[in-house]
């Protein structure tokens, strides 16, 4: 009986270890430094840093990130942008990441929130998924434009 | 674009992690400078384009290390001009050339001891249609300068720019 239990506790230490060493999942993102870099006709572009730190004990190969943009939940874009890399363990990969906004397909179905807020008060975002090795995990950035400076 | 020979000071008291960032300033703001010294390697294979800029800065600039605390970070027409650099403006130069020639660049900071953040040396990776050379420099093998080639290290942080 004793036997049984030990082994159970093993198994279950073994998972935990697992888990917090060698599982993709563990892969840690975010996306910091937005910067506003031009306004052409409707298209704005910003530019945003996504960085990525493999804090597993095993080497990831990171494939492609792909992103839908949005605005208040209208969305004005998609991000795909291919990382290709093999992330050896504690190594960091930023990305600068350039994204354009349609202003006009904002406007265009967005109106009635035009109507009753600023784009101050819009919150972008952006969501979407990373593939690391053959699976995918799922991606999400929220940044308030008040927090834009231009 | 000639080197005006201004040096401007960024912060009296930098952190490492403020020399990152100095470097992706001075990269994003003046990679285009780059242009004169790319423009005869237009048409050629990726692999002798990587060579050429490789061993242009090997044969053309001297490396030598910032001295104290005085880190200084040079445009890639600064570093011709002065024909004297260290691992950062070398890179710079580097990836400046490799960027106006329509490459991935990376640079690579790299750390040879387990403190994580304490990045130590600075190169550059191009990369375009699944080929990528290592170009750095600075290292030496036997002495000599040797392309595609880089030292072990212990963990690094990557930055990449895709035209």
């Amino acid at each position: 009986m004793n036997r049984k239990i030990y082994w159970l506790l093993g198994a279950g230490v073994a998972w935990v270890a697992y888990r917090a060493y060698y599982s993709y999942k563990n892969l840690k993102y975010r996306f910091t430094n937005v910067k506003f870099v031009k306004a052409q006709g409707s298209v704005v572009t910003l530019s945003v840093d996504f960085e990525i730190y493999n804090p597993t004990a095993i080497t990831l190969n990171i494939g492609q990130l792909k992103a839908g943009l949005f605005l208040q939940n209208t969305q004005v874009g998609n991000i795909v942008y291919d990382c290709n890399t093999n992330m050896m363990s504690k190594a960091v990969s930023i990305y600068p990441i350039t994204i354009e906004i349609d202003t006009q397909k904002v406007i265009k179905t967005s109106w009635d929130l035009l109507a009753t807020s600023t784009l101050q008060q819009w919150t972008l975002t952006i969501a979407g998924s990373l593939q690391v090795e053959k699976k995918t995990i799922p991606v999400r950035f929220d940044y308030p434009l008040s927090k834009l400076t231009l | 674009m000639q080197a005006d020979g201004r040096n401007t000071l960024i912060t009296r008291s930098g952190l490492n992690s403020d020399l990152i960032t100095v470097i992706r300033q001075v990269f994003e703001q003046y990679n285009h400078t780059a242009i004169p010294f790319v423009s005869n390697l237009y048409g050629c294979s990726f692999r002798s384009q990587c060579e050429s800029v490789f061993w242009f800065v090997v044969n053309n600039i001297t490396y030598k290390q910032d001295e104290g605390l005085n880190q200084l970070i040079k445009t890639p027409a600064r570093l011709f001009a002065d024909k004297v650099g260290d691992c950062k403006s070398m890179s710079i130069f580097i990836a400046s050339c490799m960027y106006q020639l329509g490459a991935r660049v990376t640079f690579r900071f790299v750390t040879f001891d387990r403190d994580y953040n304490n990045y130590t040396h600075v190169y550059c990776v191009a990369s375009k249609d699944g080929e990528e050379y290592i170009l750095d420099p600075v290292e030496r093998v036997n002495k000599m300068a040797k392309f595609d080639y880089a030292s072990k290290y212990m963990t690094k942080r990557d930055v990449t720019y895709t035209k």
